[in-house]
């Protein structure tokens, strides 16, 4: 299966429309797959009734997740450039407790490279026990720094990292210590449990380094330790070569080579999910997934070397808007806010958003997936459930975890005289 | 006779009153320039407004020299008892201006619940309780704060203490009111901040009940940035003749320069990457459209090697408050947050606003910006575009009758960083208030006195729920500490 990924697929849906793009993703959760440049062909002729026929359109759409469900047909027509493996969502399987391995590939953004293989974090099983799932590392402490704020260094300058951020968790809070020692021990690694903790390059680093200028073309200074470690944990030990990585790595992950190995057995399993998903004859031919060496994916690329043009992409923006402007001008009367005739305004708000938003919760989460996959490269933040499930960590966090879900209920149903506190759900 | 006996009375009293201004240790002076904003007053001063003694000496104490044009508005017209509509821009002291006359009304020698104030958050019933308690620092005034997230028990014990003011969110104060924990019956003071958030209709239901166990001569008074015509209903149910305050000629801050940034989603990351390292963010707050956004963001800023921290309403209180409290003091210099820190949240230091999403509504996104620029100040506020926002961006736009730019290549420093000089940037209202508070919330209790520290222990619900969830051997260890503790 995983080689399907990156490849360009074609793809008619049940309303006979022919997508053609680039396979990104596979959701055997959700049932979805995710296109990339897609291009819409229109239906072809395929309707019966030729007044029904929808043309074809010159559009590409950058990202697309279609309904597993509303596929009809899928075509493989030109396989992947690069051999990779699809960041299929974990199988719902007890045995993984997380799987990071696809999820967190911060470089996908930047490498614009397929996205990343898919084995249920390596590194997974051993331990993500630790932490609890979403933990909620509310800080991340690259550079924990008490810093005088008047005067404002320029982000530019480093915090100063020098002092390790741990007093931060190990404060008097006497209970999270106890829930989460290893944390304490660690707090300076932003996520614990995806990695194991004895690997974690990254976060050593000499911490008064400074962040780099990112002129272009110059290479992330040092060991780009930060992005180092988490894309260690997603590639198969296969790669030698980690650039910047420490002797240590590479024999923890010789170690934690034979975890991989056994891993690959979910690996099927994935497979099988993911072919009923897609519901084609030609993939599912292809039979089990090997495994598929990734390309070393340049650990500095998490950080972007070059800066964001501003400009060049405001221009591009300001002719669009101005077609935008041209179309709108004659409906400009209306007026959102006279304090001289009224008190009350009338613009835009959370409470007249209220009655559109009742619309498919299913389709508005699947839209957010997209849109992080988009945006983080990864679909979630590993917290799936953790609303009234996970939430708890320890006994009164669980409690309240799930009294609120409980809450939530009554209210549904109720309305109106809620026993809690309602939050602010944002 | 009488006459010159009040004469000498006043003297006294003026005498008095310049002898303790002297004495008090005051704050530092903030020096910073301010917009009209909160400048164009009238020129009345703390002290025209009769106040107790006590009470103009926390309010000079906390460093106010003199009534914002809201507070200069509001505060007398609160003092007459009559029920107040007001509107005045982010960050221009609307907080004190109910404050204070809130706390001057207050009768401490009687034990019972004067005042209520509710907010919509409960980071801000805590900001805002801190307020209260600064300002009526020498007044024996008892302020307690009661939010959702907390245990109910630690308020019904403190509830059995003298109370004053009720700082809190809806749901918990209809609670202990339903209960009959809290006696509103001589409260006659009922304070709404954010009101039209509190009177969408979400909460409208909790807030009518609530005021059903209010004496019928109580005095309401809302208080917003943004009024939405939906507010109207209940100002024509429950005012009486209320008098409208409204000193925005605009919806947007003189002081916050707005820029856009038009950019795909995919170069979201990269965009922030870049304004981290070319402005001079004094401290920022990143705002997402939703929890999930708001840690894979914080994640990735740590990758991009900057420190932040995290809030959002999925996360346990003790954790948001410890964000909230330790951001506020300057721990951390960038903060992600969803939009549960998007109204009322007064951070002085924060110069900076990202949308790193862009707001559905005009309200929020007005809201969000007013994050930066507090009281006056200079600020930026910086909101990514993608393709799919671009009708928003115009819609926005202009019903804020603002203009947002395209974002120029670079950025006059003077524009949102703070001149050097010789000028103070208040932290949280004295500190040493801010410590106590700061210990109360490590050990997970809100109320003003101490008592022994009995939340910790577990949730009821929470010992029951222990079997039910996670029955997979997912979490050994986890589970294993569980019972140790």
């Amino acid at each position: 299966m995983t080689e399907f990924i990156g490849s360009r697929i074609s793809l008619i849906s049940k309303s006979d429309i022919r997508y053609v793009g680039i396979l990104q993703d596979i959701n055997s959760q959700d049932s979805t797959l995710a296109l990339k440049h897609v291009r819409w062909c229109g239906t072809e002729g395929r309707k019966q009734d030729p007044s029904q026929e929808i043309p074809p359109s010159d559009n590409v759409f950058d990202y697309i997740v279609f309904r597993g469900s509303d596929v009809k047909d899928l075509r493989i027509e030109e396989p992947a450039t690069t051999p990779s493996a699809p960041p299929v969502q974990p199988p719902n399987d007890p045995a993984i407790i997380g799987s990071n391995s696809g999820q967190y590939n911060w470089n996908q953004a930047q490498t614009a490279q397929p996205p990343q293989p898919v084995q249920p974090n390596p590194y997974g099983a051993p331990y993500q026990q630790a932490p609890p799932a979403g933990a909620p590392y509310y800080m991340y402490p690259n550079a924990p720094a008490q810093f005088v704020p008047p005067g404002g260094l320029p982000l530019g300058t480093p915090l100063d990292a020098s002092t390790p951020a741990v007093p931060y968790y190990g404060a008097p809070d006497q209970q999270q210590m106890g829930q989460r020692p290893e944390f304490a021990q660690n707090v300076s690694q932003g996520f614990a449990g995806q990695a194991p903790y004895n690997v974690r390059p990254g976060y050593g680093m000499p911490s008064n380094q400074k962040p780099p200028n990112f002129a272009p073309g110059m290479p992330a200074p040092g060991p780009t330790a930060v992005s180092a470690s988490p894309s260690l944990q997603s590639m198969p030990p296969t790669n030698g070569v980690i650039p910047g990585a420490q002797p240590s790595i590479e024999a923890s992950i010789e170690k934690e080579s034979t975890s991989i190995r056994n891993s690959t057995v979910t690996n099927d399993r994935v497979v099988n999910t993911t072919v009923d998903v897609s519901q084609s004859q030609t993939v599912e031919t292809s039979g089990p997934s090997k495994e598929v060496p990734t390309t070393q994916p340049d650990a500095s690329a998490a950080k972007p070397r070059t800066e964001f043009d501003f400009q060049t992409a405001n221009q591009k923006f300001q002719s669009m808007k101005d077609d935008l402007l041209k179309g709108k001008n004659d409906e400009e009367a209306e007026e959102f806010y006279k304090p001289k005739q009224s008190f009350f305004d009338n613009i835009s708000c959370e409470s007249k958003e209220k009655g559109m938003e009742a619309a498919d919760r299913r389709a508005l989460r699947d839209r957010e997936r997209s849109l992080n996959m988009e945006t983080f490269g990864v679909a979630g933040s590993g917290n799936r459930g953790r609303r009234g499930r996970g939430r708890g960590r320890g006994g009164r966090g669980r409690g309240r975890g799930y009294a609120r879900n409980q809450y939530n209920q009554y209210r549904n149903s109720n309305g109106s005289q809620p026993r809690a506190q309602p939050a602010n759900d944002q | 006779m009488a006459e010159s006996l009040i004469q000498k009375l006043e003297n006294a009293n003026l005498n008095d009153r310049e002898s303790f201004k002297g004495q008090m240790k005051a704050q530092p002076v903030d020096m910073r320039p301010k917009t009209e904003d909160v400048t164009k007053t009238r020129g009345t001063e703390f002290e025209d407004y009769y106040l107790k003694r006590e009470l103009l000496m926390g309010i000079f104490e906390a460093g106010f020299e003199r009534p914002s044009p809201i507070q200069e508005e509001s505060i007398p017209i609160a003092l007459s008892g009559r029920d107040i509509l007001a509107r005045a821009k982010n960050g221009t002291g609307k907080t004190a201006a109910f404050v204070i006359p809130s706390l001057e009304k207050v009768d401490t020698k009687k034990s019972k619940i004067q005042t209520l104030i509710l907010v919509p958050t409960r980071e801000l019933a805590l900001q805002t309780s801190q307020v209260c308690k600064t300002l009526g620092k020498h007044m024996n005034v008892k302020v307690m704060v009661t939010t959702g997230g907390t245990t109910l028990r630690d308020d019904i014990i403190r509830l059995n203490d003298t109370v004053h003011i009720v700082v809190g969110t809806p749901g918990r104060v209809l609670d202990l009111a339903g209960k009959g924990v809290a006696d509103f019956s001589e409260c006659t003071t009922f304070v709404m901040d954010e009101a039209d958030k509190l009177l969408s209709p979400e909460f409208t239901p909790i807030i009518e009940q609530l005021l059903s166990y209010f004496p019928k001569n109580r005095q309401i008074s809302l208080y917003s940035a943004t009024f939405p015509l939906i507010v109207k209903n209940f100002m024509d149910k429950h005012l009486n003749k209320p008098y409208e305050i409204n000193l925005m000629d605009e919806l947007t801050l003189r002081g916050v320069t707005q820029y856009y940034a038009f950019v795909d989603e995919s170069q979201k990351v990269h965009c922030l990457n870049t304004l981290f390292s070319k402005l001079q963010i004094n401290q920022s707050i990143i705002f997402c459209n939703s929890t999930n956004r708001v840690e894979l963001l914080a994640k990735k800023i740590t990758e991009l090697g900057y420190s932040c921290f995290y809030s959002h309403a999925k996360m346990l209180q003790s954790h948001r408050n410890r964000v909230f409290h330790n951001f506020r003091n300057g721990v951390c210099r960038n903060l992600v947050c969803s939009d549960l820190l998007t109204r009322g949240i007064d951070i002085q230091a924060v110069n900076v606003v990202i949308n790193f999403d862009f707001p559905k509504n005009a309200e929020t996104y007005l809201h969000r910006i007013g994050r930066s620029g507090r009281f006056g100040h200079r600020g930026l506020a910086i909101s990514f575009i993608s393709w799919a926002d671009r009708f928003n961006l115009y819609r926005i736009e202009n019903e804020l009758g603002t203009e947002i730019q395209p974002i120029p290549p670079s950025i006059d420093p003077s524009l949102y960083v703070f001149p050097n000089g010789d000028y103070q940037i208040p932290r949280p209202l004295t500190a040493s208030a801010d410590q106590v508070l700061a210990a109360q919330q490590a050990k997970g209790q809100e109320g003003y006195h101490n008592r022994p520290n009995n939340n910790r222990g577990g949730h009821p619900r929470g010992g029951g729920n222990r079997g039910g969830y996670r029955q997979s051997n997912r979490q050994p260890r986890y589970r294993g500490q569980q019972k140790a503790d």
